[in-house]
């Protein structure tokens, strides 16, 4: 199996300061995060808002940079590269943004976000109709400008954009986060059917493990910036180890043991944690492989 | 182009007239070596502050004439200034005259004008001022002058203020800082004196419109550091859009997004922002004539025909066609506006 991207240890901190901007207070987004996409292996990353998805993916394609931590591409590092060289980088490895209303420029007409797609990339034989006949969308819809186009179309749109001069990886970031029950459907379906075709790899990013489980052959399971299980999909489904992972199977328990408060120290599920034992509040556990694989950080399997 | 007229037209009526008069104005203004009858600084000493000139078709005797003509005008009494017609000579308005020879905009030579009629009458379409020149000449002359300065006014201080404050924006950090503190040092000279002192600077055997030129070279070289600023606190927010950062992950240049994904969507502010600020040029020369700085005698612009009635309530009240040089003003910056609210909505692909 071929290697595609990967991150070693990278964190990401973004500073907010309050409105006098007098005191900064530290939000980790992603903390000490390290996985590898191989090629053909399509990676789920679930977790609930504010997890730290969308950074990881932003950080993935280099578009955030990380504070600290290394990412490999091919087994190149490219964390440090300037956005000049990285070209050969964004042509192979491309995402698709949660929201279609914000993520295509509203001034342009869907052939010119197509197009503009084809300028980096050295060859051409492709037309803006072959890409939009691969996504489902007819020729006529060239002239048309992002709000004259319902959610689904604009994702559509979204996705033909990242078709363009053949990546080989497309991060999807919550690709049917704004869409309906219906709409979101045919997107996947879309999804699928290009995989296949055109044999790419996904890293597919969501809150709904349903989703992800149906999607990818891999999860990882995110919570406030940490990867807390990682595993092959049969081993996350069939046998959740972490207590976060069995919440969001079934979040209708949480409303039982959630607390407001927010420990800044020891594990970061510390706070909504039914498990809880007096070691997690003093240090922070590892992700460990428990078997084949299937990584959890947590004190209840050491 | 055409779809643009079309929705120019579709939003509104007002606007498309607006954009058209303008058109109209810049056109004749450029083309003022042709139209005009006389040159600007033409004088006909005899008759000073004389009324529009009549043009009759029909003459005293009650006979009709196809070809219109003029009396010629003669002083009653100097010291009122009255005029009465000398009925005894009719002066038929003559269309396409040749004359003594003018430069189209330095460069084409034309001897050729639209009409006129033979001397000693005059035709006046708009009266004399204290010279007896020609009020409706000087005015179109004075357009070419008013109108086209504000347009190079803009464009300066547009284009300088779009890129500082969109790099500024953009790249963040360093540059931003460096940028924005150059940009407050600039908006901290008071630009009134810097004006005097600059026009005091000048050497005097300056022709006045290279003052001029100069002098809306400066006021646009501080004039784009409000704007700079305004441009990149836009510029802040719309980077962070995901269009930008999707761009950014098709790996374009940093000029490509920020010249067809930045910059467009600033334009609902830009356009406006920059329709309503040509009017502020030409006020700006207009002040600038009153006090003496602007374009000097005998080159006409709007405001310096204006200006000259001030301080001579009299001749405002014996002469009021001097004013018509307000109304120009008055006319196109009105234009302007309406036209400039209404191309922010035009060019909204939203409303398309």
């Amino acid at each position: 199996m071929e290697e595609i991207l990967r991150c070693e240890k990278i964190s990401k901190n973004f500073m907010i300061k309050d409105p006098l901007g007098i005191s900064k207070r530290k939000l980790t987004a992603i903390n000490n995060i390290s996985l590898s996409i191989n090629q053909g292996v399509n990676t789920g990353i679930v977790g609930e808002s504010g997890s730290g998805k969308t950074t990881l993916a932003k950080t993935l394609t280099l578009l955030v940079r990380p504070d600290s931590g290394l990412i490999y591409y091919r087994g190149n590092e490219i964390t440090k590269l300037p956005d000049r060289k990285l070209r050969f980088f964004r042509n192979r490895v491309r995402i698709i943004f949660q929201n279609p209303y914000k993520s295509l420029n509203p001034r342009s007409t869907v052939e010119r976000v197509i197009k503009e797609a084809m300028l980096t990339e050295t060859k051409t034989s492709e037309t803006v109709d072959d890409i939009l006949s691969h996504v489902g969308l007819p020729p006529e819809y060239k002239d048309k400008y992002p709000h004259q186009l319902s959610g689904g179309e604009r994702q559509r749109v979204a996705i033909a954009r990242a078709l363009v001069g053949n990546p080989e990886c497309i991060i999807a970031d919550e690709p049917t986060g704004s869409l309906d029950a219906m709409t979101e459907i045919y997107i996947l379906t879309l999804l699928d059917e290009l995989k296949k075709r055109f044999g790419l790899t996904y890293v597919f990013i969501s809150h709904n493990l349903k989703i992800i489980a149906e999607f990818c052959e891999r999860i990882m399971v995110m919570y406030r910036g940490h990867i807390v299980e990682q595993g092959s999909v049969e081993q996350i489904l069939k046998n959740p180890l972490h207590p976060y992972t069995r919440l969001l199977w079934n979040p209708e328990s949480e409303k039982f043991v959630r607390q407001q408060q927010k420990y800044n120290y020891g594990c970061p599920f510390l706070h909504r944690c039914i498990f809880r034992m007096e070691k997690c509040f003093h240090q922070s556990p590892e992700l460990k492989d428990k078997e084949n694989g299937h990584l959890v950080s947590c004190f209840l399997y050491e | 182009m055409k779809r643009f007229f079309q929705r120019l037209r579709n939003h509104s009526k007002l606007a498309y007239f607006s954009f058209w008069f303008l058109v109209f104005f810049y056109i004749v203004s450029f083309f003022a070596d042709i139209l005009a009858p006389y040159h600007f600084d033409y004088q006909f000493r005899n008759k000073p502050y004389q009324p529009p000139t009549k043009i009759h078709f029909i003459d005293e005797s009650g006979h009709f004439h196809i070809r219109p003509f003029v009396y010629n005008m003669i002083i009653d009494d100097p010291v009122f200034r009255t005029y009465r017609e000398d009925q005894s000579t009719r002066y038929p308005v003559k269309f396409i005259v040749n004359g003594p020879e003018r430069k189209i905009f330095f460069v084409f030579k034309t001897s050729k004008y639209l009409f006129g009629v033979d001397e000693p009458a005059g035709i006046f379409l708009f009266g004399t001022d204290t010279y007896g020149r020609d009020i409706f000449s000087r005015l179109l002359y004075g357009g070419r002058i008013s109108l086209s300065i504000s347009i190079v006014g803009v464009l300066i201080s547009f284009t300088l203020g779009m890129i500082t404050g969109g790099i500024a924006g953009y790249f963040g950090g360093l540059i931003d800082q460096i940028l924005m503190r150059f940009v407050e040092i600039l908006m901290v000279f008071p630009s009134f004196y810097l004006m005097l002192s600059l026009r005091a600077m000048f050497p005097l055997n300056l022709s006045s419109i290279q003052v001029y030129f100069l002098i809306v070279l400066i006021l646009s070289l501080i004039g784009w550091a409000g704007l700079a600023r305004i441009i990149r606190g836009m510029v802040l927010s719309i980077k962070e859009e995901d269009y930008v950062l999707a761009a950014k992950s098709l790996g374009l240049s940093h000029w490509r997004i920020l010249f067809f994904h930045i910059f467009p969507n600033t334009f609902s502010y830009t356009i406006t922002a920059l329709t309503i600020s040509v009017p502020g040029y030409i006020i700006g020369e207009a002040a600038l004539s009153l006090l003496g700085l602007g374009i000097q005698e005998p080159y006409p612009s709007w405001g310096n025909i204006l200006s000259s009635t001030i301080g001579n309530l009299k001749v405002v009240g014996d002469a009021p066609w001097l004013l018509l040089a307000g109304v120009f003003i008055f006319a196109v910056l009105i234009n302007f506006n309406l036209l400039g609210d209404a191309l922010r909505n035009v060019l909204d692909p939203k409303n398309w």
